[in-house]
């Protein structure tokens, strides 16, 4: 005989009928669209927000660089990551301003090279998904992004010739190199340090460089875009891996009733994200994050110059002689369809003061925050967009989209734990080490 | 009364100052505003005649729906009111968010390919919502304008 599981109504007590009433009685002052739990109950169209930002698919290719999904590459790559002769004082990697223990990031508000920077250290978490790299969109590849640090007289402040001289001094970088790209070029005869200065033509070292033939040019650029490209093939490693929200979305997806993957509050924060906040205008997709620039209406920051953002940072791209159309990049014409992007640029007006929507895929961990590394919280972020500041933008003008949000305490307490959710593991050690030799080792088989 | 006219009077020249600061030397919908608005009910239509009712435009996207911030092209066919091919007209195509204020990153490129077809390339919409498509028809000394609505949304992974 089957048991009923409904409970007979004769054994309820006067108690077990107090329970029940007021049990319909909360259910039926609960909103339609709230659990019993308090979480919400995401409507159809909700949920369609929500599935459109998890799973993250596989980095999209970049035909630009040849090796940009070599694992020899990758591991050379991260052998020079590491490296601090490839900075001019022998004391920086790219791992001081890109330390795996500190988001990808430095935690400081501005990056400290040789000078400190007028920009915070954008994190490396996914930067393989990036179609513009700087605050400013000043690269359109990682690999041609790469160079810029290593030369920066802030930064690195090493030189392409300065590099290649380094590479001919020390055996390990010479036959990393070489297994990957063939002879070394010769430096015999080439000054010290030399590179291209294109903002100042009477720069030292701009006239070393002038003394180049245009043979010795090209080798000496080819050389240095070939360190960009291992650099990129390493950088393209560093993806985060499953979160709680992903796991969120795949009991969603498959229809599983109350997820414990994220808690209340943080469900609730993702309501407000996909919601009344809006964050999601900006921060769409997978990465959430539309790879495009926006002004957000930052006031002036008290100590730095007024930053043009994307304005200034769209002729630097057009010009950079390692970007899509140039002779460095790997595609098979200039034509390529991955060029569309610099095919069809537009500068306006309206970029004065835009910088690159970031990724909120490990946000917890690379603050502080914006270009100029003005917020040291998350807290201090939603602040921000809470109650938007009195002053104007330092310079163009703050998008429509952003009206002040508003939120009560515990809606910011909610998207921070939402925020929360959207980190995944930490970097291990295959990434966040230098490998001992610069080649890779096969075991014999 | 007064106080309250005066009051009001002050509001809406101030609000009248605030979207002039607003649409300022920034604004797209300000380099639109000569397009014809979008019938309501008549908005998502792939088809649509110019203002002076001399053309008729119709365009087919490709990839087809829009892709949300990726490169798409449109196609472009103009046609004069009795249903017949245009040929050797000029077009401008450009496209707006007209509730955000801004307009597209890129800046389109327009490819005769003859019998009044037309291939715009280099369109990106790179933010989800509600765009519009301005068309400028540039033929037999006329310039007409059309205007289409798209509403661009995110789906499922």
């Amino acid at each position: 005989m089957l048991r009923s599981k409904c409970l007979p109504v004769k054994s309820l007590t006067l108690l077990g009928w107090a329970a029940l009433l007021s049990g319909l009685a909360l259910a039926a002052c609960r909103p339609a669209n709230v659990q019993s739990d308090g979480a919400p109950a995401f409507s159809a169209q909700e949920k369609t927000l929500i599935l459109s930002l998890s799973p993250r698919p596989r980095p999209p290719e970049n035909p630009g660089n040849s090796l940009a999904d070599s694992a020899n590459a990758a591991h050379f790559g991260r052998y020079l990551f590491y490296d601090t002769r490839l900075s001019l004082k022998g004391d920086q990697s790219c791992a001081s301003c890109h330390h795996p223990g500190l988001g990808w990031s430095d935690g400081k508000p501005l990056a400290v090279g040789l000078k400190t920077t007028s920009r915070n250290s954008p994190t490396l978490w996914n930067v393989a998904y990036q179609r513009w790299l700087f605050w400013d969109g000043r690269t359109d590849s990682l690999w041609a992004q790469s160079v810029q640090p290593l030369e920066s007289l802030n930064e690195m402040g090493m030189s392409r010739v300065g590099l290649l001289h380094s590479f001919h001094k020390h055996p390990e970088l010479r036959r990393g190199y070489e297994a990957l790209f063939g002879p070394l070029p010769s430096n015999a005869g080439l000054p010290a340090q030399a590179r291209p200065v294109p903002e100042d033509p009477k720069h030292p070292l701009q006239q070393s460089w002038n003394q180049l033939s245009p043979q010795q040019q090209l080798a000496v650029n080819r050389f240095v875009s070939q360190l960009g490209k291992s650099l990129e093939a390493f950088e393209r490693q560093i993806v985060s891996g499953e979160s709680p929200f992903d796991r969120f979305v795949a009991d969603l997806r498959a229809n599983k009733p109350a997820s414990k993957e994220l808690s209340v509050e943080a469900q609730k924060g993702l309501r407000l994200f996909i919601g009344r906040a809006q964050c999601i205008l900006c921060h769409t997709g997978p990465l959430l994050n539309d790879r495009e620039f926006h002004n957000i209406g930052l006031p002036k920051h008290p100590h730095l110059p007024v930053d043009q953002g994307r304005y200034a940072g769209l002729p630097k791209l057009l010009a950079d002689p390692f970007n899509g159309l140039g002779p460095f990049s790997d595609l098979p014409s200039r034509e390529h369809e991955w060029n569309d992007k610099l095919h069809y640029l537009s500068r306006q007006a309206s970029n004065k003061g835009e910088f690159k929507t970031p990724g909120l895929r490990e946000i917890t961990r690379t603050g502080p925050y914006m270009h100029d590394g003005r917020f040291k919280s998350l807290e201090e972020v939603l602040l921000f967009y809470s109650q938007l500041p009195n002053q104007p933008p330092a310079t163009g003008r703050r998008e429509d989209t952003i009206p002040p949000l508003e939120l009560k305490p515990e809606e910011l307490t909610y998207l921070l734990a939402f925020l929360k959710a959207l980190e995944g593991p930490q970097a291990g050690p295959e990434l966040s080490q230098k490998p001992k030799d610069p080649v890779v080792q096969r075991s014999p088989s | 009364m007064l106080n309250k006219k005066i009051t009001l009077a002050a509001l809406l020249s101030l609000s009248a100052l605030s979207v002039g600061t607003l649409l300022g030397p920034f604004s797209a919908s300000a380099q639109h505003q000569n397009y014809p608005k979008v019938n309501e009910a008549d908005r998502e239509n792939r088809s649509q005649i110019t203002d002076n009712k001399h053309y008729r435009v119709i365009y087919t996207p490709l990839p087809d729906p829009i892709p949300l911030n990726q490169h798409f092209r449109l196609k472009l066919t103009v046609q004069n009111a009795e249903g017949k091919v245009v040929e050797n007209a000029k077009l401008y195509v450009d496209a707006d968010m007209p509730s955000h204020n801004h307009g597209m990153n890129v800046k389109p490129k327009v490819k005769d390919l003859g019998k009044g077809i037309f291939e715009v390339r280099g369109m990106l919409f790179h933010m989800p919502g509600y765009w519009e498509i301005y068309v400028l028809v540039d033929h037999a000394g006329k310039k007409e304008k059309a205007t289409f609505g798209v509403t661009l949304k995110m789906s499922p992974r």
